[in-house]
């Protein structure tokens, strides 16, 4: 399946629907699919485009190119220049202007880093976060308080459902479902977990969700705990985050004090504790069913799944895991509305998603954006272009667990659904952008030395198949490569996604066999020419049996 | 501290919230500092206390200074921030205890902001 390269948007707020938006919409949904395009090109539409005067607007990204008013009758022409040809179409485009409008893809493109459309990160940085005053006169405990007084359990659930929010832990299952299977699952009590065990290799979003704005994902949690009938809830956050402990710890402190956590919260008859649970170091401790063997007490291996958590989770009761930015987006979503969150992000994808980007660019940090941009804007935009001006080779996504995307695929939108159709996971949200330099084959073997080390060896094809992929890598930067090694990566790797218990065997490979799937000539380098292109890989001129014998002792005697 | 009880009594605790953080001797100069990990990291508690330490010693009054998360900004940090008088906040980053200095004598004390060290864009 081809990878989507152009996503079109046409308003569709009363002014431009009153001018003919939706014949416009289907005028370009049908010639798309006469072109043959439906597999490239996305049409989608957009409420509020501000204060333009000449409508409908049709807005075509990566290029961002915006153009007014348009007709049924342009549409032909456009989709022939614009989509199939490439050119944009002078005579059509819209009168720049500054977009006023709440809208928040126009201004992610205007090139500025705006806070003030953050939903998640709002708060972080700019509030005290050991302070609950301060908190408070953020907007805090607004949503607790709407929930808790006004709306029912089932309310709260039909809210967050219709929001459309998607778990932002990496596999992106939709939050409200999940809260509904917990709630209606049979057994008592009932637990919610905050999974804060963010050990993905480069990603640190939850970190400062946790630093900078701890009561944040308290308050979360304890609306959740109303929705799906819980009263106590356990946070299991990474051992290495002391700093997130201490701040959650406090703030666990200052909200029982107020009467927000404990006993008769707001008053009613709903009584929620949080419990603060530190790992030990484990990256398998943040598979869910893993943490939650972790918190019994017991060594922290993956359960066999199904039950699943929301059946058979924490002591085998009905249990709640969502991720810290899954959460903090449940505050903002009760005290705007689910109508408002819409307006983030794409059709399929809706709100915004915290990123890491680390790399080889010029900015490095955390972005909070909404869904859907491309790769490309976050390269050129958020980070700042490449370093040195380098040329861009690849982009990891999600951590070690992530997929390599290759510079080809930079205009792809980043929203689940796009990126799953080209067959990449947006994961935890780190990307790690890679310029020319980066060797592919020394990437796979820092990735699987991870995975080597990381794997909990409860199963066998985990343990014994990341164990053989670093050693195959190995030889391969090293000279010491086979042709029929690449044919044993992949069936291995094969099997790993198939057999392993959990996810961290399932895609433990995942990475590698990106690398063989887009950059499989220059692996092939190391082995048939014994060079490495980057120059990275330290690969001797003399063949290897040779080699060893001679150099050595002389390595030795260094 | 009286228990949140009810809508009413949020609205209250946050009148009261407001009323304490006004009442701090009239400050009228936030300087916000950045104190997250990658803060800390980059030298922020230095950054803190040379800022604490001009304070102190030479009697300046009317400010507050309040320790934050991440912006996000990690590769600038430590990254401080001064609003004055209800100003638009100026967002400084690599404030080094030098810089820091140059702040506080230039843009808190003598109102002339310090151009180099602006981070752009926020």
């Amino acid at each position: 399946m081809k990878p989507i390269r152009s996503m079109v948007l046409v308003s569709n707020d009363p002014v431009s629907i009153e001018h003919g938006a939706g014949d416009v919409f289907q005028a370009l949904q049908a010639e798309i699919r006469r072109l043959g395009l439906d597999e490239e090109v996305r049409v989608s539409t957009i409420a509020d485009v501000g204060d333009w005067e000449e409508t409908p607007l049709v807005i075509i990204y990566p290029e961002a190119v915006v153009y007014s008013p348009v007709t049924a009758e342009d549409v032909p022409v456009l989709v022939e220049e614009h989509l199939l040809q490439g050119h944009i179409v002078k005579s059509l485009l819209g009168k720049m202007h500054e977009p006023v409008g709440e809208i928040a893809w126009l201004r992610a493109r205007l090139g500025a880093l705006p806070v003030q459309q953050r939903v998640v990160l709002s708060r972080a940085g700019i509030i005290d976060p050991e302070s609950l005053d301060d908190y408070l006169l953020h907007d805090g405990y607004n949503a607790l308080g709407k929930a808790l007084t006004r709306m029912t359990p089932a309310q709260v659930i039909a809210e967050v459902e219709k929001s459309d929010l998607q778990g932002r832990g990496g596999a992106g299952f939709p939050t409200g479902r999940k809260w509904a299977f917990v709630r209606s699952a049979q057994g008592q009590p009932k637990y919610v977990i905050c999974n804060a065990d963010e050990s993905e290799p480069g990603t640190f979003k939850d970190r400062l969700i946790l630093e900078g704005d701890p009561f944040s994902v308290i308050e979360a949690m304890t609306i959740a705990g109303y929705a799906v009938g819980a009263q106590e809830g356990y946070i299991y956050i990474r051992g290495e985050y002391r700093l997130a402990y201490d701040r959650l710890e406090n703030a666990i402190q200052q909200a029982t004090q107020r009467g927000l956590l404990g006993e008769h919260i707001f008053g009613t008859d709903f009584n929620f504790h949080i419990h603060l649970h530190a790992g030990a170091g484990a990256y398998i401790c943040g598979e869910e069913t893993a943490l939650i063997e972790s918190i019994e007490g017991k060594r922290g291996q993956p359960r066999p799944r199904p039950p699943y958590p929301p059946t058979y989770g924490l002591w085998g009761k009905p249990t709640l895991v969502n991720n810290v930015e899954t959460l903090a987006n449940i505050p903002p979503i009760l005290r705007n509305g689910a109508e408002w969150f819409h307006q983030f992000g794409t059709e399929r994808s809706r709100g915004t998603k915290v990123y890491t980007i680390l790399g080889n660019v010029n900015f490095t940090g955390v972005i909070e954006v909404p869904l859907g941009i491309t790769l490309r804007e976050v390269i050129e935009i958020y980070g700042k272009g490449m370093k040195r001006g380098a040329q861009l080779k690849l982009v990891q996504t999600g951590g070690s667990s992530g997929s390599i995307v290759p510079a080809s695929l930079q205009d792809t939108p980043m929203d689940f659904e796009s990126w799953r159709k080209a067959g990449v996971s947006l994961g935890s949200g780190a990307l790690l952008i890679c310029d020319e330099h980066t060797c592919v084959v020394d990437l796979a073997k820092v990735i699987l030395q991870f995975f080597r080390f990381e794997s909990c060896a409860k199963c066998a094809p985990c343990r014994v198949g990341t164990q053989r992929l670093y050693e195959l890598m190995s030889e391969i930067s090293q000279g010491r490569g086979a042709p029929e090694h690449l044919d044993e990566i992949l069936i291995l790797g094969r099997d790993m996604e198939l057999l392993s218990n959990c996810g961290l065997g399932q895609t433990a490979s995942v990475a590698v066999r990106d690398i063989l799937k887009y950059f499989r000539d220059e692996v092939e380098e190391h082995i048939y020419q014994r060079h490495c292109r980057a120059g990275v890989c330290q690969i001797p001129g003399l063949p290897p049996a040779e080699f060893s014998a001679i150099q050595q002792p002389a390595a030795q005697a260094d | 501290m009286k228990l949140i009880q009810s809508l009413e009594d949020l609205e209250q605790a946050r009148a009261e919230a407001a009323e304490r953080q006004k009442s701090a001797a009239a400050v009228n100069i936030h300087i916000r500092i950045g104190m997250a990990s990658c803060g800390i990291a980059a030298g922020a508690k230095d950054t803190l206390r040379v800022i604490q330490q001009i304070i102190a010693s030479q009697g300046l009054s009317g400010i507050q200074v309040i320790k934050t998360g991440c912006l996000g900004l990690c590769v600038l940090e430590p990254i401080v921030q001064v609003q004055m008088h209800n100003q638009p906040t100026i967002t400084y980053g690599r404030v080094t205890p030098e810089v820091a200095r140059r702040i506080i004598e230039q843009h808190v004390k003598r109102g002339m902001i310090v151009p180099e060290y602006i981070v752009e864009s926020y």
